[in-house]
């Protein structure tokens, strides 16, 4: 007890210590700082350094962002560019709007296509000078995504088609032959591919997801304007009959977090995914054979392009100058970390060919990048998304359910008039 | 009969114990298998400590530990000091205000948190406090539950011993530090406790202030070992019984004053 | 005799210049870390409010609060609310009581249970519920008991019906620790002689029971409630843990709280006018629920 009580005491006043230290450096942090400039001018290079910083999630991208940020005083002399990593999608999310009104956000932030209307109709994303950087030696549908009113907004970091990935074992052994041309042959297998506690195919209900469904039915949202239409309510029934068949799962349903694990744990045979698959299936599961090829025909192919690109937010120091710096991190050196390190297709033309020349697993997806096409949510992203998940989980978790996929896209259509 | 009864009332506790620990012994079960074995039952051959020496080579747990220990202490010792001066004063002095002060602590209580978060954010962000570890504990130093426990506690000790130290002498400050703090080590207990664990365990607060990874608490740090694609529930389980063991050994140390202090407080109207 | 007076008045001016400065860092702390924002929000409650695009914020007058007061999942997420909190707070309290009674009879390992009921309420909530979502899973042990008595075997957080209940569960399964060590401490202040006395007399278990420990608990019973409603009508992290990656109060909204629609909208939505107006409508429901269980409970008449 007396040896707690003084260890605790001890603990106490040691870290009182070191927090006065902390709370010192918060205040003297910009007088050092100042004092380091003021030092600076007195000797003979005049060069103020600026620090600007980049934000993104994910620890998967992390030396891709350390890697970025070097050597950019060779280019921009004075400026110096440091990675800002949030610890979950959900935080950044969340947090970056509350930040850039506080004057706290990072001056660029890796954004994705997916809700990034969201930023920039409310003018936290601020448009680019093409200048500074040759467009032409980008994918054209990874600009095109990027291309608001014909301004742009970020510069493409990686740009990926979507796949449908099949387990092979469990289809050789479920004596299918030929990989699945239409989703009618993908309804037709996922019966066959049923049975012993794994359903056929995976279905996660997210906007990502249901997406591709739809494009592949010949839909798509047009940002809003044309989501009640025939063609995405047929996708969503489709989908809606496979879990009424007893054929299909959420990730949710197999009790874990994303479709990539439920494939991995063997729990489905097939699912719509894409490169990022193949890390993850590496680690969880080394042993099973699998293949990816593009989403198999609807009415007509579909898939969408999604795009990590470098923006500028509203709080950079100077546009400018950040436009310049969003350039320099997707040079090409970036790019092949991307490739090593996190497994994603890149957005140059020449190192994306080169990708998927390499790589066996990934061949097959080549052609989907001339066809894929943005996500095209309605700006209010968010709000979409929500409504979409919220209508098509009342279809597929509430029992007896009567609610269908014409129903989901009519209440949808109500909240975007 | 008598043992008859006793021996069901084991049984029942010894019931009612497995399904509490059960789950805690499924997450430190998990923290020690290789990810593909997460899941399945395997020989104790396969279990090792991989995850955790994960954990500390690949992230800054070390650092974050420290960080999540000053803020906890820092804030455990801010509450303790303020909430047990303010409980005392709206138990035992008479002045202007004071009913007007119990309502507002009262009904400060009842106010969710988070309807205050991001205003108070942009506040710390103006004062230059996001992004240190301050603006995580000075924020923080009281609560409203602590002052309202701390009167309670303070309304059942007797006036005598107050009335004592003013013949002695002794001022109503003096009597409150000589006297009665060391009176009051089972409130102390209680509000340490509660106040660490809440601390300790919390989340939503440090996420939202700390952007830069080397001053992360233990919580948030925690997370970013599953990225966005790939959940890693070996290593977040980990993870879990890291941050868990400092609460847990506390409360163990400590829970008979703990007890002892909410039979002081709570119990008397 | 004017001089007592005096010396009187001086203590007393004496008096309230201790309690003011003992008070003092409290109330500084509190304007400026807690009223200040409170304000703000209270504010915003009345403007269309947006913190990302300020130009366009204006006042609105009661607007927000008619949304709310018209909106279905406004009303989905207050039902949830009251659900969870008028049952995970009885069960809660009443399993507490037992087990409390349990663990202040003469038995061995008192210590030890006692422990072990109180270790979730150190685990981080989001940690525990991430736990159990491994249990409740299609197919495992435990779904499969549960459907011996008719309830399906499906993985209960997905479930339309079964994610509430889930939720209320966990809920109680890791706060009770705490409601026991209360109830613990409030028997161990009941004199054992009150108990003996009755026992001569010839009341039997139950009897003492009703006329002398419920009673002698009173001031506990309203603790533990008062505290017990104005936790669980703020439920959140179980929440947002079973939602995963999916919108809050997945799956559909069957576990939407006003704490979780109010970060939704706030957050996710940008509506910061229009959340911080369901969260002014949850503190009124608090605080009424609050004064509701204050009248009925506590008959002395003083606070």
């Amino acid at each position: 007890m007396k040896r707690f009580s003084k260890a605790m005491s001890l603990l106490v006043s040691s870290c009182l210590v070191v927090s006065m230290g902390l709370s010192g450096c918060g205040s003297s942090d910009s007088q050092q700082a100042s004092d380091k400039s003021a030092a600076a001018t007195s000797s003979s290079a005049p060069v103020k350094e600026v620090t600007y910083k980049v934000g993104y999630f994910s620890e998967q991208y992390t030396s891709t962002y350390e890697k970025a940020c070097e050597g950019i005083e060779k280019v921009l002399p004075g400026v110096k560019v440091e990675p800002m990593m949030y610890p979950t999608d959900k935080d950044y999310w969340d947090n970056l709007p509350a930040q850039v009104a506080a004057g706290t956000a990072p001056d660029l932030a890796a954004m994705t296509n997916e809700k990034y209307l969201d930023f920039i109709s409310n003018g936290l994303m601020l448009p680019l000078n093409e200048s500074v950087i040759d467009l032409s030696k980008i994918q054209k549908q990874a600009v095109d995504a990027w291309k608001i009113d014909g301004k742009l907004y970020g510069i493409p970091l990686t740009a990926q088609p979507e796949a449908f990935i099949i387990n092979m074992d469990m289809w050789n052994k479920a004596g299918l032959k030929e990989l699945p041309k239409t989703l009618d042959d993908v309804k037709v297998a996922a019966k066959a591919l049923t049975k012993d506690g794994v359903k056929g195919i995976c279905i996660p209900d997210a906007e990502f997801h249901l997406t591709q469904y739809a494009l592949a039915f010949g839909g798509g949202w047009g940002f809003g304007k044309t989501i009640d239409t025939p063609q995405n309510a047929q996708a969503l029934q489709y989908l809606i009959d496979m879990f009424k068949d007893g054929v299909a799962i959420t990730p949710k349903q197999a009790g874990l977090s994303w479709d990539g694990e439920v494939f991995a744990k063997g729990k489905c045979a097939m699912s719509t995914g894409g490169t990022w698959y193949i890390a993850t299936l590496k680690e969880m599961a080394p042993d099973i054979n699998y293949k990816m090829i593009p989403l198999p025909k609807g009415m007509t192919n579909g898939s969408t392009l999604h795009s990590i690109a470098i923006g500028v937010l509203k709080t950079a120091k100077d546009a400018e100058v950040a436009a310049k710096i969003a350039a320099y991190l997707v040079r090409d050196e970036v790019q092949q970390t991307v490739v090593k390190d996190a497994g994603a297709p890149p957005s140059s033309i020449a190192i994306s060919d080169e990708y998927f020349a390499n790589d066996p697993i990934v061949k097959d997806l080549k052609p989907v990048l001339a066809y894929a096409q943005p996500f095209a949510y309605p700006a209010a992203g968010q709000k979409f998304s929500e409504a979409l998940i919220k209508g098509f989980d009342e279809a597929i978790y509430a029992k007896d359910s009567k609610k269908t996929g014409a129903d989901i896209v009519k209440d949808v259509q109500a909240l975007f008039k | 009969m008598r043992t008859l009864s006793k021996t069901l009332l084991y049984i029942l506790l010894g019931l009612l114990s497995l399904i509490f620990l059960i789950p805690i012994f499924y997450a430190l079960y998990t923290s020690l298998l290789p990810l593909q074995y997460v899941d399945k039952i395997v020989p104790i051959t396969k279990i090792n400590l991989n995850n955790y020496i994960t954990l500390f080579q690949k992230t800054e747990v070390v650092q974050w530990f420290f960080n999540t220990a000053i803020v906890t202490v820092l804030t455990v010792l801010g509450n303790v000091v303020l909430n047990t001066m303010a409980g005392y004063a709206l138990a035992k002095f008479n002045f202007p205000g004071k009913k007007l002060i119990f309502m507002l602590v009262l009904a400060s209580m009842m106010i969710p948190f988070q309807l205050i978060i991001t205003p108070m954010y942009i506040m710390i962000a103006k004062l230059h406090l996001h992004n240190t570890l301050t603006g995580l504990i000075v924020p923080f130093m009281y609560n409203c539950l602590y002052i309202f426990m701390a009167r309670q506690f303070f309304l059942t000790i007797p006036k005598e011993i107050e009335e004592a130290a003013t013949i002695d002498g002794l001022n109503k400050a003096k009597t409150f530090f000589k006297i009665i703090v060391p009176l009051s080590g089972n409130i102390i207990t209680t509000i340490v406790i509660l106040n660490f664990t809440s601390t300790w365990n919390s989340y939503l607060v440090p996420a939202t202030f700390i952007s830069d990874k080397s001053k992360y608490l233990l919580v948030v740090g925690l997370r970013t070992v599953n990225d966005q694609f790939f959940t890693r529930p070996n290593l977040v389980m980990a993870g879990v019984i890291l941050t868990t063991l400092p609460v847990l050994l506390l409360f163990l140390r400590y829970q008979k004053y703990f007890v002892q202090g909410i039979a002081t407080t709570g119990i008397k109207g | 005799m004017l001089k007592s007076v005096r010396s009187k008045s001086r203590s007393k001016r004496e008096e309230t210049i201790t309690a003011y400065l003992f008070l003092l860092p409290v109330i500084l702390l509190w304007l400026i870390w807690f009223l200040i924002p409170t304000i703000q929000s209270f504010v915003i409650s009345f403007y269309q409010y947006s913190f990302v695009q300020v130009s366009q914020n204006h006042f609105v007058g009661f607007q927000n609060f008619i949304r709310a007061l018209t909106e279905v999942d406004f009303y989905q997420a207050l039902k949830h609310t009251l659900i969870i909190a008028f049952v995970a707070v009885p069960i809660q309290s009443v399993i507490a009581l037992l087990l409390a009674m349990a663990l202040n009879l003469n038995i061995k390992f008192k210590g030890g249970f006692r422990t072990i009921f109180y270790t979730p309420y150190v685990v981080s909530s989001i940690a525990v519920t991430t736990v159990f979502m491994y249990f409740f899973v299609m197919g495992t042990p435990i779904t499969k008991f549960f459907s011996l008595f008719g309830i399906d075997n499906t993985t209960w957080y997905a479930d339309f019906n079964l994610a509430l209940p889930f939720i209320v569960m966990i809920y109680v399964w890791q706060q009770i620790g705490f409601y026991i060590v209360v109830f613990l401490a409030g028997l161990q202040t009941i004199p054992a002689e009150l108990n003996e006395s009755a026992k001569v007399d010839g009341a039997d278990s139950f009897r003492r029971f009703f006329y002398i420990t419920l009673p002698m608990l009173k001031p506990v019973v309203f603790l533990n409630l008062t505290f017990g409603m104005i936790q669980a009508l703020q439920v959140f992290d179980q929440v947002a843990a079973v939602a995963q990656n999916q919108p809050l109060g997945s799956p559909a909204g069957a576990t939407s709280t006003l704490v979780s629609y109010f970060y939704v909208q706030s957050f996710k939505n940008w509506d910061m006018g229009y959340g911080s107006a369901v969260a002014i409508l949850l503190f009124i429901v608090i605080f009424i629920i609050t004064m509701v269980q204050k009248k009925l409970l506590d008959d002395s008449g003083e606070e």
